[in-house]
């Protein structure tokens, strides 16, 4: 019996050692009058925290203030920290500990935010962000465009964007390919886009959410998608290259349409992009090869010879 | 006797008239020429074999000259041709002259007279734009 005790107890501390211990935070609600809340994320050195073992605490002066494990969402595939704060004044500064469980280590997070009484901050879609170090909050689109579709012009104006295409381009079934700010997220309504895998209907002009990486900042663009004017018949030149110059296309349409974008290709390549002025544009210095000119639907193939 | 001076004096001058230059010692020699080269005008380098001419760049014929003999050079009209039509250019000492020349579309080939030696290069234009079918 007396083995078998000692064995218990060798054995307890060596399960504490192996499995490592949780910090021991716990928090009295009844000290405290008034709190504040988050729907919070955590993600250290970049990666979320995703474990029920996972802890995020509070805390004002070093003196613990609300303390929590992560709760994993399945509506969001994603683990959550569901934090109350207490305190007895408003303006407290209130600091925060992560604890990492599957590393065993406790992480101070530099992100501080004045106790407010009553307030809550954050939700499951634009949660607050815990995070060392902190992540990005910008919320730009770097690109947008769409797959196999030449954008003849494109045209920003605050938060909205128009992008010309060729007069009769089917307009409900784009695939959107995108490049936006660091750890930025798209969205319609309320649906994660990837750029290359999600096709829109952009019949009529559609909103989507741009969610920073940090998820401090939403923006809602609206994105429009219209046709070039019609730039009737279409006639192709060109110059063949000589020795001390290169060759030469030249597009000129039956309309005297301006701003309508005219693709040079070389070897499926895109080469240059110009756009029409006064129905007419011109490709200097080419050198010898097969070049396609791609004018809203119409492509035309053209080789450029040498002249010897 | 007077008569005697005068007829010497004028077999003299005839004498002396009809003697080659040399015989007296202001002999002049034709200049001969050695070699006619296209070349750049502005820096007097060869056109080399197969180079790109660019109507941006002026260039010129160039004939180089010697003098055969130790007499002095005759002033000397150096012929050559130009794709067929004759051209001339003074010397009045050995060494090199030029002659701007604008290049024709296709062969150019100038030519020495004299000698038969020939130069050739040439010049491709750029075309007007064609129409694409």
């Amino acid at each position: 019996m007396k083995n078998y005790i000692y064995s218990s107890i060798v054995l307890f501390f060596i399960g504490i050692n192996v499995f490592g211990q949780s910090p021991n935070w716990s928090v009295n609600e009844n000290d405290f009058e008034y709190t504040m809340s988050f729907v919070a994320f955590v993600n250290i050195d970049g990666v979320n925290l995703s474990s029920s073992n996972d802890k995020l605490a509070a805390f004002s002066n070093g003196e613990l203030r609300g303390v929590t494990n992560l709760i994993y969402v399945q509506s969001k595939d994603r683990y959550y920290a569901y934090l109350v704060v207490f305190s007895n004044t408003g303006n407290e500064t209130i600091s925060f500990k992560a604890y990492d469980a599957a590393n065993d280590k406790i992480v101070d997070i530099d992100k501080t935010i004045d106790f407010e009484i009553n307030a809550h901050h954050g939700n499951l879609f634009q949660s607050f962000s815990l995070a060392n170090p902190a992540l990005n909050d910008q919320v730009e689109i770097l690109s947008f465009e769409f797959k196999d579709v030449v954008i003849s012009s494109q045209t920003i104006s605050g938060k909205e964007m128009v992008l010309n295409v060729y007069d009769g381009l089917n307009l409900e079934n784009l695939t959107i390919v995108f490049e936006l700010s660091i750890g930025a997220k798209l969205f319609s309504e309320g649906v994660l886009l990837e750029s290359g895998n999600n096709t829109l209907d952009f019949s009529n002009p559609i909103e989507l959410q741009i969610l920073s990486e940090d998820e401090s900042k939403l923006e809602t663009w609206v994105i429009s998608v219209v046709y070039d004017a019609p730039t009737g018949d279409l006639v192709f030149y060109k110059k063949n290259a000589v020795c001390y110059q290169g060759g030469v296309i030249k597009v000129v349409a039956s309309e005297s349409v301006t701003g309508t974008t005219v693709s040079l290709f070389k070897d499926q390549t895109i080469h240059t992009i110009q756009t029409l002025t006064n129905g007419e544009v011109i490709f200097n210095n080419l050198e010898v090869g097969d070049y396609t000119v791609k004018v809203t639907n119409i492509e035309k193939a053209i080789t450029i010879n040498l002249k010897e | 006797m007077k008569t005697k001076l005068s007829i010497l004096i004028t077999f003299s001058f005839l004498f002396v008239s009809c003697l080659p230059n040399n015989s007296i010692g202001s002999y002049e020699h034709e200049l001969t020429a050695t070699s006619i080269k296209f070349i750049h005008e502005l820096d007097g380098k060869e056109v080399q074999l197969g180079e790109c001419l660019s109507p941006d760049i002026l260039y010129a014929i160039q004939i180089e000259t010697v003098n055969n003999s130790e007499a002095n050079p005759a002033v000397t009209n150096i012929e050559y041709t130009i794709n067929g039509t004759l051209y001339n250019m003074s010397f009045s000492d050995e060494g090199i002259s030029y002659n701007p020349i604008e290049l024709v579309e296709g062969k150019n080939i100038v030519q020495l007279v004299e000698t038969g030696f020939t130069k050739e290069v040439t010049y491709v234009l750029q075309d007007d734009f064609i129409l694409v079918d």
